[in-house]
């Protein structure tokens, strides 16, 4: 532990200095008789001797938890020898704010039992960071001196973005050669059936569709259509964010990719990410809890890198970008960049939905409610049409997602569509 | 209720020298002192308190002087504990603001500070009858050699409470533990 003088102290000599140049220069005993008391306190706290020194641990309930969820910090403290005053304070992480408690306590310690203080903290945002971090001090009486304990950080907590559950997200035009869970246009294996042609030898006798093969006099087979997965990769935007934490347009693009994730992986799809920002970051597509859990971990640093170098998505290799991937790019439009590399990517030939965030909402959540503010929402929002107008010429699906609408609201009437388009190829 | 007491402590510390001597000079610092103290006590400053004892003592001994007369010991008991009393609310108000205090440990700070009181009155008034016992016995040309005495005594009052310190030099200027962290 280490032992500090507290400006307490200078301040306390102050007192005891002016009353003494007082008597000195009025010559009245009484100013030295004023001064007597700060000079016993002084004595005083010369004389108590330091407590034993206090054993310090730290427990945290949750280690992973998702946006919104609660942790419960509870430190406990014992001493061999009483303390009349002990101050522990609990720094709160960027983040997370106080649901129950406080994170500053000030109480004393009997002789040999542990004290227990509990607190509570919520994660508003989606955050990496290390919990367990106490300062303790304990006083002396006067609270002229203290001594101070410092116990570092040593529990990482992971506080994962929250993923609402799609049940309908878009359905990827291309399938891959794993099995999976769409209805390929390709015959084989499967459960749907396809067409009805006539027999040939190596056929399957389980494969013969013995209602037609009497009614026509030969016999016919059954063809199916192999089901199949499908690659999906989603593509966030962070070149740059707006809004205020824990509701940026980072943020919400983070939950829907981790609930686009999801769903996809709960359909057998392999799914990968791709960080279009200052730095270029992705995680190669793979299926499975396994990767579920990477591409959480990944969205959980994913932070706004800006720079006015542009990075080029040909330098992002096959095996993370696979041929006939479905692309989901999440964005608010507000870097151009963006919007060249998700037209770069379809006219490379690839399945492209852009999932556009209307910044517009955002911002006007934040600004205030002038008729001035609103002309400009209302002009951005024309001129924010338009660009999506011209995403769409370039053969980009478009998504518009206005800030409270619901990821599964704006993904469904869209999801009918393109299953539509699968069917017919 | 910290606040009502060191408001009551304050009131008296300025108002005990304008009591003792009603000028208009001692009534000026009194109402600077008063203001110092009252913001100190409001947003719970050290050096707004000190500031205000300060002023308070500067009109405490301007109203001795303006009084005149024979020293009234009595009075300056009462100052001096005024002063510590004060410092020692305002001083534990400002260390502990923000933070959820335990009962126990304000009960605790209450009795301290009755029993420092208490204290301080029969250590005062054993000083001034020693004082009284000195000036019979030792004659007026040893005076200052007394006050040199007290001067010491003083000095290795500061020094064996930087001592008891273990050697930390370091005088920590930040009033309590960092905020910036989310306290």
């Amino acid at each position: 532990m280490t032992t500090r003088i507290k400006s307490q102290m200078l301040s306390a000599l102050s007192l005891l200095a002016v009353a003494l140049f007082l008597g000195l220069l009025t010559g009245r005993p009484e100013c030295f008789l004023v001064g007597a008391p700060l000079l016993a306190m002084l004595l005083w706290t010369a004389s108590v001797p330091w407590p034993a020194p206090v054993s310090l641990a730290c427990a945290v309930s949750e280690d992973r938890l998702v946006e919104g969820g609660v942790v419960q910090v509870t430190v406990t403290l014992t001493a061999a020898t009483a303390i009349p005053q002990v101050e522990v304070f609990a720094p709160v992480p960027a983040r997370a704010e106080l649901a129950a408690g406080r994170n500053r306590a000030v109480f004393g310690l009997r002789a040999g039992q542990p004290q227990q203080w509990q607190f509570t903290i919520r994660c508003t945002g989606r955050a990496r960071f290390a919990l367990g971090e106490v300062h303790v001090r304990v006083w002396d009486r006067a609270g002229l001196l203290s001594q101070e304990l410092h116990r570092p950080a040593d529990t990482p907590v992971r506080v994962y973005p929250s993923a609402v559950p799609l049940r309908r997200p878009p359905h990827p035009r291309q399938t891959q050669t794993a099995s999976g869970n769409y209805v390929s246009p390709a015959f084989g294996e499967g459960l749907e059936p396809g067409e009805i042609r006539p027999f040939v030898p190596g056929d399957r006798i389980r494969h013969v569709n013995w209602r037609t093969s009497v009614r026509l006099g030969q016999l016919y087979v059954t063809q199916y259509r192999q089901e199949r997965n499908a690659d999906v990769v989603v593509m966030l935007d962070t070149l740059t964010q707006i809004g205020l934490p824990p509701n940026t347009s980072l943020d919400l693009s983070v939950r829907a990719a981790a609930a686009l994730a999801s769903a996809y992986l709960a359909r057998k799809d392999r799914v990968g990410l791709i960080e279009y920002g200052g730095t270029l970051r992705w995680v190669r597509p793979a299926v499975g809890r396994v990767q579920y859990e990477r591409l959480l971990d990944t969205l959980l640093t994913a932070n706004t890198v800006f720079s006015y170098v542009t990075r080029d998505l040909t330098v992002v290799p096959p095996r993370i970008l696979p041929p006939r991937a479905l692309v989901i790019a999440i964005s608010p439009l507000l870097d151009e960049r963006f919007e060249e590399a998700v037209g770069d990517l379809a006219g490379r030939g690839f399945d492209v939905v852009l999932l556009a965030l209307s910044p517009v909402e955002i911002t006007r959540r934040v600004v205030s409610r002038t008729p001035l503010d609103d002309l400009a929402c209302s002009l951005w929002a024309l001129e924010r049409q338009e660009q999506l107008a011209g995403l769409c010429r370039q053969g980009v699906e478009v998504l518009d997602w206005p800030f409270e609408a619901a990821l599964e609201t704006v993904l469904a009437p869209f999801a009918r569509g393109r299953q539509r388009k699968v069917a017919v190829g | 209720m910290i606040r009502l007491l060191a408001g009551i402590l304050a009131a008296v510390l300025v108002g005990f020298p304008v009591v003792s001597a009603p000028t208009a000079a001692v009534g000026a610092l009194g109402a600077a002192g008063g203001v110092f103290c009252a913001i100190a006590i409001a947003r719970h400053s050290i050096p707004f308190l000190v500031a205000g004892a300060s002023l308070s003592l500067v009109e405490y001994a301007m109203a001795l002087l303006l009084r005149g007369g024979a020293p009234e010991l009595g009075g300056a008991i009462l100052v001096g504990i005024v002063v510590v009393l004060l410092f020692q609310v305002v001083a534990f108000a400002a260390r502990f603001d923000g933070a959820a205090v335990s009962r126990d440990v304000v009960r605790g700070h209450l009795l301290f500070w009755l029993g420092a009181a208490g204290t301080i009155v029969l250590a005062e008034g054993l000083l001034v009858l020693v004082a009284r016992e000195i000036v019979l016995v030792v004659p007026s040309p040893a005076y200052p050699a007394v006050a040199a005495l007290g001067v010491i005594l003083a000095v290795v009052a500061v020094a064996q409470t930087v001592r008891h310190a273990h050697g930390s030099s370091r005088v920590e200027r930040v009033r309590e533990l960092p905020r910036s962290l989310g306290g």
